[in-house]
């Protein structure tokens, strides 16, 4: 036993080495994995006695074999097995468009009019815009580059202090982490579905419940309701406590002229109290968001085709063409009618009042032929829309924006796969199991304190309990997707031993999105702090944004206990 | 980025390569192959091993006997192929996006399973498209993963990178080059030319009625793997350029510091 636990030792050592030298992340996890493995085989090839506990070898001169799915495996993130996948870049490239296209900005700038006046206006506008861009986008690094620019000069200016500011901005940021349709949450999908059914095959369940990204986005809307009302109760509380004055100008137009972006100095001056072209203006893309979230939890469409129409709908919108949003919008409409007035019913129908199809004489063509003309109507504007923001370079530069962050993503999940398969083909996997198992069982105390129908379900509860740990502890270091892809598969199993009476998958998928949520924002190396500092530049100190964003991990971690108490706060809980 | 006809000639002659080293790892073997369950006997290399050899032999040959200025002529050759990869992955990401916008407008609002309908010219089923859509997003995945390497756009640790100097930056990106990202491009390129071959000699097509050329998606895996070992000997040739002081290369070779 010594011997294989000094053997993981060695391997988990050089892959953190590995990963704090510096060198990208991607590369590090998996090309360490494969470094060590090879000089063990090397090693046991030259005779080095490798044997565990029972006399075995821990390492056969085969072992290299064990590294051959890594094909298969990347393969497989081509393949349709893994649609849920698919809509990661489609959401990112809808976030990118948003972004280039001014429509964030027009967003916060109109909450920021509407909020004027009030104590504390322009942080709830904030708030409120981060939980729409999260909603549009998903993407963190994104929505707090976004809001730093555009939000953080004019919070300072109204009197909010760098702390606040800066703890405010980083914050909100990170509500895509938890409200859908979140990158954190399709990745979840993934990894608890396939994790939950192994799982629950290995009980005996040869029909276990799917777990969908569907399922994680409607159980993730009440606690993400919570968390946004805690940051905006949190944005007023800080004003009031500063004594900052109501706001009385719009949010981003002193932002932007204090970011130096040049680009906001041709738009035009809109009034200072909220008009009705005003609150028009905020309707394309709220609409937008509706509709891809609406159509997701309502069941209506699947994640990536949800994801599809906001992309193309980002597309329509960053075309900045009035006329072009009006057609695609009463395309739509006109097309949804059509869908649900479906005249092959109404033959079938002797009481039906109007017989539509008469008026063609040609009934079995009518139906078809109004539908394929919406259809070419909508290709139309589409194409024209993809057309115009391509001359204007939005669309060029949104594909490569979209392009380089899921290369980051996707890097990460097949360095991620390559060490996963390493430390199996070490034996990692039944070590650290064992471990984990041996310290559940020994310490009855946990079980007590997380309760449980029954001492299995007990020890699965104090097993989700230590992974959260684990998560808030990592996060200080590691990426979210590494965390998801890399840790989750480790100990995941020992949560889900048990039947899904006793611990749902999708309460334990919202806890873990709500502790990864908090591991965003925990200094010193939260990822939404970076983000902030790449963005805001040297004007911000460390201790002031440390400072800052306390508050804000409060209400997460408020909010995760929250969820662990009362499970019927996650639907379906 | 923008592709020049300069660097889509490079993408090709990089193609052409990968080609030949690909033919070798799938097809190639000196020596009788050993019987299942048996002891090996006599002398065997496997076209995987063939495949590491030659790599390692030309990399090594390039490094000790090309001169400096040559060098750099490679050097400019290769980034200006990842910039021309880069643009064609974006346009494989944006057809790709369209193809699914189309397929589920045609399936969610239309309820079609064949686009365009059954029985018109150019119909193809919904799985089809799905699986031209996976394959572009492959092709996409396949050449940015290995440009962003190139261009140091990866996201990496910067805790203890942030207070090394400049020596040791460079033994950071010289070690990781070596020791982290050729082996991992290596090992995807024989263990996936080896799992692409075998598509290859089945011409092996997609069932229920997805798309004929399966066997053609899954050679993006040792694609991948070889550009990624292009892209990591490009930032070895860089390194070892700019401390001989002939570095014309425009990449970083190292990881973009996200936190």
């Amino acid at each position: 036993m010594v011997v294989e636990v000094l053997v993981l030792l060695v391997f988990l050592a050089a892959v953190v080495l590995c990963l704090l030298s510096g060198y990208p992340l991607a590369f590090g996890l998996g090309g360490s994995g494969v470094v060590v493995l090879g000089i063990l085989i090397l090693l046991s090839a030259l005779g080095v006695p490798l044997e565990g506990s029972a006399g075995w070898p821990i390492l056969e001169a085969t072992a290299w074999r064990d590294l051959s799915p890594i094909a298969n495996e990347v393969y497989g993130f081509m393949t349709p097995s893994v649609q849920t996948l698919i809509a990661i870049p489609l959401f990112i490239l809808m976030g990118a468009l948003f972004q280039r296209s001014q429509i964030a900005a027009q967003l916060l700038d109109g909450l920021g009019t509407m909020l004027q006046g009030l104590r504390g206006g322009q942080g709830l506008a904030v708030v409120l815009v981060g939980a729409l861009l999260a909603a549009s986008t998903g993407v963190v690094g994104a929505s707090v580059a976004t809001l730093t620019v555009l939000a953080y000069p004019s919070l300072r200016q109204g009197g909010y202090g760098p702390g606040p500011a800066a703890g405010l901005v980083a914050s909100a940021g990170t509500l895509g982490q938890i409200i859908p349709p979140s990158i954190i949450l399709l990745l979840l999908a993934d990894q608890v579905g396939s994790q939950f059914q192994v799982a629950q095959l290995a009980l005996g369940d040869f029909a276990p419940r799917a777990v969908t990204s569907g399922d994680l986005f409607r159980a993730a809307l009440v606690p993400a309701a919570i968390v946004v009302l805690g940051f905006a109760a949190c944005a007023v509380f800080l004003a009031s406590a500063r004594r900052t004055p109501p706001s009385t100008t719009p949010s981003t137009r002193q932002g932007e002229a204090a970011s130096g972006d040049g680009s906001t100095a041709q738009k035009p001056d809109q009034p200072d109290r909220p008009s009705l072209s005003l609150l028009l203006s905020l309707l394309p893309p709220l609409s937008l968001i509706a509709l891809v979230l609406g159509s997701i939890l309502l069941g209506l469409a699947d994640t990536s085709a949800a994801a599809t129409f906001g992309a193309a709908g980002a597309v329509v919108l960053a075309a900045r063409s009035r006329w072009l949003s009006r057609t695609a919008l009463g395309l739509v409409v006109l097309l949804l009618l059509w869908r649900l007035w479906d005249v092959k019913a109404i033959p079938s129908q002797p009481d039906h009042p109007f017989d539509p199809s008469l008026l063609l004489l040609l009934p079995n063509l009518f139906y078809p032929v109004v539908g394929g003309l919406l259809f070419v109507g909508l290709c139309g504007t589409l194409a024209l829309a993809v057309y115009r923001t391509w001359r204007q370079q939005t669309l060029p530069g949104a594909l490569d924006a979209t392009l380089r962050m899921t290369a980051l993503i996707f890097a990460i999940l097949l360095g991620a796969a390559l060490f996963s398969l390493c430390f199996k083909a070490i034996g990692g996997d039944d070590l650290l199991k064992a471990g984990i198992s041996a310290a559940l069982t020994a310490n009855l105390w946990l079980h007590a304190l997380v309760g449980g129908a029954t001492a299995d379900a007990a020890q699965a509860r104090a097993a989700l309990l230590l992974l959260l740990v684990l998560i808030f502890l990592l996060g200080f270091v590691l990426e979210f997707v590494e965390i998801i892809v890399v840790v989750l598969p480790l100990l995941l199993p020992l949560v889900f031993a048990v039947p899904p009476e006793h611990l749902d998958p999708v309460w334990a998928a919202i806890l873990i999105a709500l502790a990864l949520q908090i591991s965003f924002l925990t200094p010193p190396f939260g990822f939404a702090l970076f983000y902030f500092r790449g963005a805001a530049g040297s004007e911000v100190r460390s201790l002031d944004l440390y400072r800052g964003v306390w508050p804000f991990i409060a209400i997460q971690v408020t909010v995760l206990a929250l969820v662990w108490l009362f499970p019927r706060l996650v639907a379906g809980g | 980025m923008q592709m020049t006809a300069q660097g889509a000639l490079s993408a090709l002659g990089l193609l052409v390569m990968f080609a030949g080293l690909f033919w070798v790892g799938g097809w190639l073997a000196v020596g009788e192959p050993p019987k299942p369950f048996a002891e090996a006997t006599g002398f065997y290399l496997s076209g995987p091993v063939l495949q590491s050899l030659i790599l390692l032999i030309v990399l090594a040959a390039f490094l000790l006997l090309i001169r400096s200025h040559q060098r750099s002529r490679v050097l400019t050759g290769l980034d200006q192929a990842f910039c021309a990869l880069w643009t064609l992955g974006s346009l494989a990401l944006g057809c790709a996006a369209l193809i699914l916008f189309l397929w589920a407008v045609a399936r969610v609002l239309f309820g079609l399973s064949d686009w365009p309908p059954f029985g018109w010219p150019l119909s193809r089923p919904e799985t089809w498209w799905m699986e031209l859509a996976f394959g572009l997003f492959g092709l996409s995945l396949t050449v940015a993963i290995p440009s962003l390497l190139r261009r140091g756009g990866h996201v990496s640790i910067d805790v203890i990178h942030e207070r090394l100097g400049q020596g040791g930056k460079a033994w950071v990106a010289r070690l990781g080059n070596a020791a982290l990202a050729l082996p991992v491009g290596l090992l995807l390129l024989t263990k996936g030319s080896s799992f692409a071959a075998r598509s290859w000699g089945q011409w092996e097509a997609s069932q229920n009625f997805g798309i004929g050329f399966v066997f053609l998606v899954k050679t993006l895996v040792p694609l991948m793997g070889f550009l990624i070992l292009c892209a990591a000997a490009a930032n070895l040739i860089e390194r070892t350029a700019a401390e001989t002081g002939t570095g014309t290369g425009t990449g970083e070779g190292g990881g973009r510091r996200g936190r």
